[in-house]
């Protein structure tokens, strides 16, 4: 443990990381210069998984309340924009991008207070359980409401935004879009940590009668951080909406929810590094498997698929035609990021709250409460 | 009138009632403790007194004021600070912010002298600001939390088991700090299973047994009494 801890403490240790973070942040932006369209593209997303990662933490991370239908406010920003931008919307309004963003970030937070309000009095698994159903409430609506959603046949042409003459159209200016999103994103919502406000949820999460008794309205902090959690949720849906240009509600089901969550604790609680790694583990890497440059690149392997093949082969003479045999070493990276990338999804969730259920960039505060409860620092002399 | 009044209280968890009809009065600058045994309903009339839970029946005053249907944030606003069972320790949170948590309703934000008060107190607590709540021992950790409540600059103090889990020594330094607090103007409701050492520094006390007051008087006077001698202070 740091011993040089001082008064108020939230903000030292993090004088260096004022420097660590501009540096991090110009070398990320170099990066379309180095890269081609694919990986830039791969980064789009892990950027829109940080800043879904990022909203979803308030809720999770900070306030403690575990939230498995954060889709549904994915959905709502994605939506608000397809339903008001779409030439095929039912509506037909043809609005403006930059005016949608908004009301798209507006919506989805009135979205995070429904949910929030019934909820309230809920904890642990109870609230876990009834987020998972409102995620699939908003599934099912959108499939079903065609009037107001077109159903399972989707949106297409969604606005994209413009400055001026300039459209924000190739993946690079898609990239530094969602960059600039991720990075005020995660301004406000470490301000937010720090703050009195932050305060009042790291209480709910520990204690919340204990919190009640200190002052804190737990009605007001809890529906402020799902509202929080939901607004960003519905800004990564506006910018995933205008990105992709076409949604139906295949696209939000509860696989949202899973991903944003896993990245969430596999990256560590709480921890803004944490949801940056996670997001590159969870997102980027799949993605990655399926490049073609990758597919070249295993191509080489080709003897050492023969080889095991070949040793197969034998084990399968037992009974004869029981073991398939590996597909092509070029097709390695696809089957792996498809459907077989649940089950290492699976074993890695499994394997990381073995080894480090702090995550693997645990934040300071939760990395407090593991060292704390594991291996209390005696405190010299007292009781 | 008494600064808390309760009257009728009928208070429990589910299909269980803790307690069954207490009347308990505190004036202001008494120390006035429950003691009783494990699941007498103390700490559920702590409870439902500062409105972590709600009352199923009676009635709650406080400075004039109804409680029964207040939030507990609001309760704290009229000048009641619950120092619960078990402490509440944030233990992720500096010891310093411990502290401000303590004074989260409080519309000024001027602390200075309230700190330098909890740090006179508790000059413990002093050398470990910056340290996470969860590695103080326990006493530190009672000390935390008693400095924390205090940080409300409460007209009532309600304290559940300070004593819980502490050495004699440090069960003695508490109980002194409880008597000065009291001094220093403020009024203090003690819930205690260590009924000779809350009976000591009690200007009145009640004893609870199922959920019901049995036994009411003067610290000194219980401290005396037969019945309680035998049943809490463990003499034949």
């Amino acid at each position: 443990m740091n011993p040089i801890r001082q008064l108020g403490d939230t903000t030292v240790g993090r004088l260096p990381a004022a420097a660590r973070w501009p540096l991090f942040l110009a070398l990320v932006a170099m990066l379309p210069f180095l890269l081609s369209g694919v990986w830039i593209q791969m980064l789009f997303f892990v950027g829109l998984f940080i800043v879904l990662g990022l909203g979803l933490n308030v809720v999770v991370g900070f306030a403690g309340l575990l939230d498995l239908g954060y889709v549904a406010f994915f959905a709502a920003g994605a939506y608000s924009l397809g339903i008001m931008t779409s030439p095929g919307s039912p509506f037909d309004l043809n609005m403006n991008f930059w005016l949608v963003l908004p009301l798209g970030v507006l919506i989805a937070a009135s979205f995070g207070v429904l949910l929030g309000l019934p909820v309230l009095p809920l904890r642990g698994d109870y609230l876990a359980i009834v987020t998972l159903g409102f995620g699939e409430i908003i599934r099912l609506f959108l499939v079903n409401r065609e009037d107001v959603t077109a159903g399972s046949q989707g949106l297409s042409a969604i606005a994209r935004p413009g400055i001026g003459s300039f459209r924000i159209e190739t993946f690079t200016h898609w990239f530094y879009f969602i960059l600039v999103a991720a990075v005020i994103v995660g301004f406000i919502a470490s301000r937010l940590r720090d703050s009195r406000i932050g305060r009042a949820w790291e209480a709910i999460r520990e204690d919340e009668d204990v919190a009640a008794a200190m002052g804190v309205n737990k009605v007001k902090y809890k529906l402020m951080a799902f509202a929080i959690g939901a607004s960003v949720g519905g800004l990564g849906g506006v910018l995933y909406a205008s990105f992709i240009g076409f949604i139906n509600p295949a696209a939000f089901s509860l696989q949202v929810s899973i991903d944003v969550i896993a990245v969430v604790i596999i990256g560590g609680m709480g921890s803004t590094p944490g949801v940056i790694l996670g997001s590159l583990v969870l997102v980027g890497f799949p993605r990655i498997l399926q490049f073609k440059a990758t597919a070249d690149f295993l191509s080489k392997f080709e003897w050492l698929r023969d080889g095991l093949n070949g040793i197969i082969a034998a084990a399968d003479t037992v009974v004869p035609g029981s073991i398939g045999r590996l597909p092509a070493a070029s097709e390695w990276g696809r089957e792996l990021s498809d459907d077989t990338r649940f089950i290492i999804f699976g074993a890695l969730l499994v394997a990381i709250m073995v080894l480090r259920p702090e995550g693997l960039v645990p934040s300071r505060r939760r990395q407090l409460e593991f060292e704390s409860d594991d291996q209390p620092v005696p405190a010299g002399g007292a009781a | 009138m008494a600064l808390l009044e309760v009257s009728g209280l009928i208070a429990g968890y589910g299909a269980i009632t803790a307690v069954k009809g207490i009347d308990l009065a505190v004036e202001e600058g008494e120390i006035v403790t429950l003691i009783g045994s494990n699941g007498a309903g103390k700490s559920t009339t702590l409870r439902a007194v500062s409105g972590i839970i709600r009352p199923r029946a009676g009635t709650v005053t406080f400075g004039g004021r109804r409680l029964e249907r207040m939030a507990p944030h609001r309760i704290v606003q009229l000048g009641m600070s619950h120092v619960p069972e078990g402490r509440g320790i944030f233990h992720r949170l500096s010891v310093y912010e411990n502290l401000l948590m303590g004074a989260y309703q409080r519309k000024d934000r001027d602390l200075d002298s309230d700190l330098q008060r909890v740090y006179e107190l508790f000059p413990r607590l002093k050398e470990r600001l910056g340290q996470p709540g969860g590695t103080l021992s326990g006493g530190e950790q009672q000390m935390l939390a008693i400095g924390r409540a205090l940080m409300a600059r409460p007209r009532l103090l309600l304290l559940d088991e300070p004593s819980m889990g502490l050495s004699p020594l440090l069960v003695e330094t508490i109980f002194a700090t409880i008597t000065s607090i009291r001094d220093q103007g403020a009024t203090v409701l003690l819930v205690e299973q260590n009924a000779l050492m809350a009976l000591e520094i009690a200007d009145r006390a009640y004893v609870l047994e199922s959920g019901q007051v049995t036994l009411k008087g003067t610290g000194e006077e219980l401290g005396r009494d037969d019945s309680v001698r035998r049943a809490y202070l463990g003499e034949e």
